[in-house]
């Protein structure tokens, strides 16, 4: 029969252990120096978004995500530290006995780790209040509760909450305190080093979460993660709990005693089934990304002419639907045409010189890349696509596009207008329109040529001549700066939530 | 509280049995003395009644309840103290006791039952001194200050002396004697005296099983007309059987009195009272 624990009273078990872990050294130890992290974050410039720019260090914008990132990193290191020990302490003690005959030793260490859980909790309370207090009194820097916190409770909580859990279950797993470090060591260089923000569960991927935490879309990408993780860590220190050596037994017969315990295996496979699924289902990166594949060079010997593009944003579904007309002019005995696409747009329709063809494309394996058939002898094409879906970013550079309610930023790298992989001989003729919620102020390639308003929804007409094809477009809530930079009149747009930080800045200065 | 032990036996793996057929029974009050040469199996059937490592074949019931369907009962009425064990040295003796209580589910009587077993253990002066500042003795008393804080109904205790000086042994055995009204006492050694001294029931293990169950004063009964002594003038000692062991050699004027056990006393050997040890090297000699 299972040791149950009353509500009550496995409060009072929890309590227990916090007060015995408070009065360790180590802990003491791991608190101060994760808090102090958290302050010389304050000073991680190369954290902030906007590097390039000068000035940096100015709201809570600029500033949220460094001490974030710098506690995340050295919390979860000295919370492995910290956890091993604790959780190794009786082994080392040689007090196991003692305890094991006292209570439900299981029982035990899960409430164990669920202290040095809430010991990471006051770690982060603490740092955030040191946070404030520096970066109001000491650099007189407007503190955002909402940006700083959200920053400190999604990075540096979550890292150090994995960290426990991860390094619990391997503890429980291996028995064995130099492997179980060597562990955790190799799964914190992966997380530091991966490119695949999946695997970046200790700091995640640095450009997402200072203003851009704020939206959406970018959010959802953050909280993916912290999904995944979730599943991971919880799952690692479930496999810990099956694990747990019984009665001084090895492995296997541990295993097959803590088996009987039903729940704890049906959770174990719950939560690796998850885990495997969620990274498997993985919405938002394009894994097929082609962009470092230098080998599928542009066709030069065909070019393109004009393009004409209406492309549609939906900021509710985060979608868009687009309809691009290429104009071409090729060599004779040219049979097809490359395009890079974005694997989350969803091709509807397809007509090559005026001809539905829906069977002139195919993808090309293991890239983001379509080829497409066209008439040999032709020296002209023509070739109108209609496409629709949500987009996917690429999983080997930064965070090229998204749409949302509040704002969208769609680069030219995330390819939401199809780029053929062609030369250009003469300048491209490029008109296009976008349509998306009037509230937005759209800020188009080349000159606006013209605003139609229907239905609640603006459409924003543009032309350019260009000698490379690389549209990319922003909106938002924007507000505008005009000023002059010489005799050249610029217009500055920038977003209300920056606004403290573009003031600070005085950009008009530079 | 009532222990039915039948026919226990640990192996590991395809190796000699540790422990093999034991069959016992145990009612309080009763201070238990489970004695044996070092490897006997005696720390393996302690632990085996602990919970901490499972039986090979047969059964132990306490209050006629299988042990391994009623762990949580056995762990509420059981104080123990292993062999080998560690505190956590960083609290002090109090902080350590308060620490323990809590895990033994003690509720509104913790203050007052942390305080009873300081005072029990003499540890009054040292309740506020960080555990690692104390000697062996007094952490052996933070051991079975522990142990008694659920005031258990049944407490077993393996190998507490050892490492202890004459002075602190005396202290140690009395604190067990005086703490045993009303309990079940299992006292696991290899030290004769520990015994002799408190216990009113003996068992002796030899090789896994057991060669001895019952009253200290049996025992010496078992020896009597097999202890003697010898004067001899001669350095190098008598010549004895092999069936008979010198347990002492004391120097004197004329030369050296030995003190021989056996089964037959070779001739010339004044019969004397066997002691429990020399009852106990008896019983050893003769389970071979």
């Amino acid at each position: 029969m299972a040791n149950r624990i009353p509500f009550l009273s496995g409060f009072s078990f929890l309590f227990n252990e916090i007060r015995l872990i408070s009065r360790s050294k180590l802990a003491l130890m791991s608190i101060f120096l994760t808090v102090l992290a958290t302050i010389l974050g304050l000073k991680a410039i190369d954290y902030t978004n906007e590097r390039s720019l000068v000035g940096l260090a100015k709201t809570s914008f600029t500033v949220a995500l460094g001490p974030a990132q710098y506690a995340a990193i050295a919390g979860s290191l000295l919370f492995a530290v910290l956890t091993l020990m604790l959780l190794s302490k009786d082994h080392r003690n040689n007090s196991t006995s003692l305890l094991n005959t006292s209570c439900n030793y299981s029982q035990l260490l899960v409430f164990r780790t669920a202290a040095i859980l809430f010991i990471g909790i006051f770690t982060v309370v603490l740092g955030g209040i040191a946070l404030y207090a520096v970066q109001v009194f000491v650099l007189e820097i407007t503190f955002d509760p909402v940006v700083s916190l959200s920053n400190l409770l999604v990075i540096t909580l979550a890292g150090i909450f994995f960290t426990v859990l991860i390094c619990s279950g391997i503890y429980l797993i291996t028995e064995n305190l130099d492997i179980s470090f060597l562990a955790y060591c190799i799964l914190f260089f992966m997380s530091i080093s991966s490119s695949n923000y999946l695997l970046k569960w200790v700091q995640t991927s640095a450009v997402m979460y200072s203003d851009f935490g704020g939206i959406l879309p970018v959010f959802k990408f953050v909280l993916y993660n912290r999904l995944l993780w979730t599943f991971v860590s919880t799952g690692i220190f479930t496999v810990g709990l099956l694990c747990r050596r019984r009665y001084e037994s090895n492995l296997s017969l541990s295993l097959k005693l803590n088996t009987k315990q039903l729940w704890i295996p049906v959770l174990v496979l719950l939560l690796l089934g998850a885990s495997l699924f969620v990274y498997i289902n993985e919405p938002y990166i394009n894994r097929n990304d082609s962009v470092f594949k230098t080998e599928l060079k542009a066709n030069e010997n065909v070019n393109l002419t004009h393009v004409s593009s209406n492309v549609q944003l939906f900021p509710v579904n985060q979608s868009l639907s687009a309809r691009v007309l290429y104009e071409f002019e090729k060599e004779s005995g040219i049979e097809y045409i490359d395009f890079i696409t974005n694997s989350g747009l969803h091709i509807k329709k397809l007509t090559v010189n005026g001809v539905e063809a829906p069977n002139s494309l195919k993808s090309i394996k293991g890239t983001d890349r379509v080829r497409l058939e066209v008439p040999a002898e032709s020296r002209n094409v023509t070739i109108d696509i209609s496409y629709a879906g949500r987009l996917k970013y690429p999983s080997s550079i930064g965070f090229p596009g998204y749409i949302s309610k509040e704002s969208i930023y769609l680069l030219e790298n995330s390819h939401w207008i199809f780029e053929p992989l062609t030369g250009s001989k003469d300048m491209i003729e490029i008109r296009g329109s976008v349509t998306a919620p009037k509230n937005l102020v759209m800020v188009v390639p080349g000159e606006l040529t013209g605003v139609l308003e229907e239905h609640g929804r603006k459409t924003w007409e543009y032309s350019a001549l260009s000698n490379d094809f690389s549209p990319g477009v922003f909106a938002g809530n924007y507000e505008v700066k005009k000023m002059l930079a010489g005799s050249t009149e610029v217009e500055f747009y920038y977003s209300p939530k920056h606004r403290a930080y573009i003031e600070a800045l005085g950009i008009e200065n530079y | 509280m009532e222990i039915e032990i039948k026919n226990l036996s640990k192996a590991y793996g395809s190796e000699k049995s540790v422990l093999s057929g034991i069959n016992l029974e145990f009612c309080p009050p009763s201070i238990v003395g489970l004695i044996g040469p070092n490897g006997a199996g005696k720390t393996t059937f302690m632990k085996i009644l602990v919970r901490q490592l499972l039986a090979s074949t047969g059964s132990i019931k306490i209050d006629g309840m299988d042990i391994s369907k009623s762990e949580n009962y056995l762990k509420n009425c059981l104080g123990y103290l292993p062999q080998e064990f560690g505190l956590y040295e960083e609290l002090t003796v109090y902080q350590f006791l308060d620490y323990m209580a809590l895990l033994k589910g003690l509720g509104p009587e913790k203050k007052e039952r942390i305080e009873s077993c300081i005072e029990k253990t003499g540890l009054s002066e040292k309740q506020n001194a960080r555990i690692k500042t104390l000697s062996g003795g007094q952490k052996q008393r933070v051991g079975i200050a522990q142990a008694l804080l659920n005031d258990p109904e049944l407490l077993i205790v393996d190998e507490p002396t050892v490492g202890l000086d004459p002075a602190e042994r005396v202290r140690f055995r009395n604190l067990l004697a005086e703490n045993a009204n009303h309990r079940l006492v299992l006292l696991s050694t290899h030290i004769i005296e520990d015994v002799e001294s408190i216990c009113n029931r003996l068992i002796v293990l030899n090789r896994g099983e057991i060669f001895f169950d019952g009253n200290p004063v049996e025992l010496i009964k078992k020896a009597a007309g097999h202890v003697g002594v010898l004067d001899s003038d001669c350095e190098a000692g008598p010549d004895i059987e092999k069936d008979c062991i010198v347990t002492s050699r004391l120097i004197t004027e004329t030369g050296a009195q030995y003190r021989i056990v056996g089964d037959k006393l070779p001739s010339g050997i004044k019969p004397v009272t066997p002691s429990l040890e020399d009852a106990y090297m008896y019983l050893i000699t003769q389970s071979g």
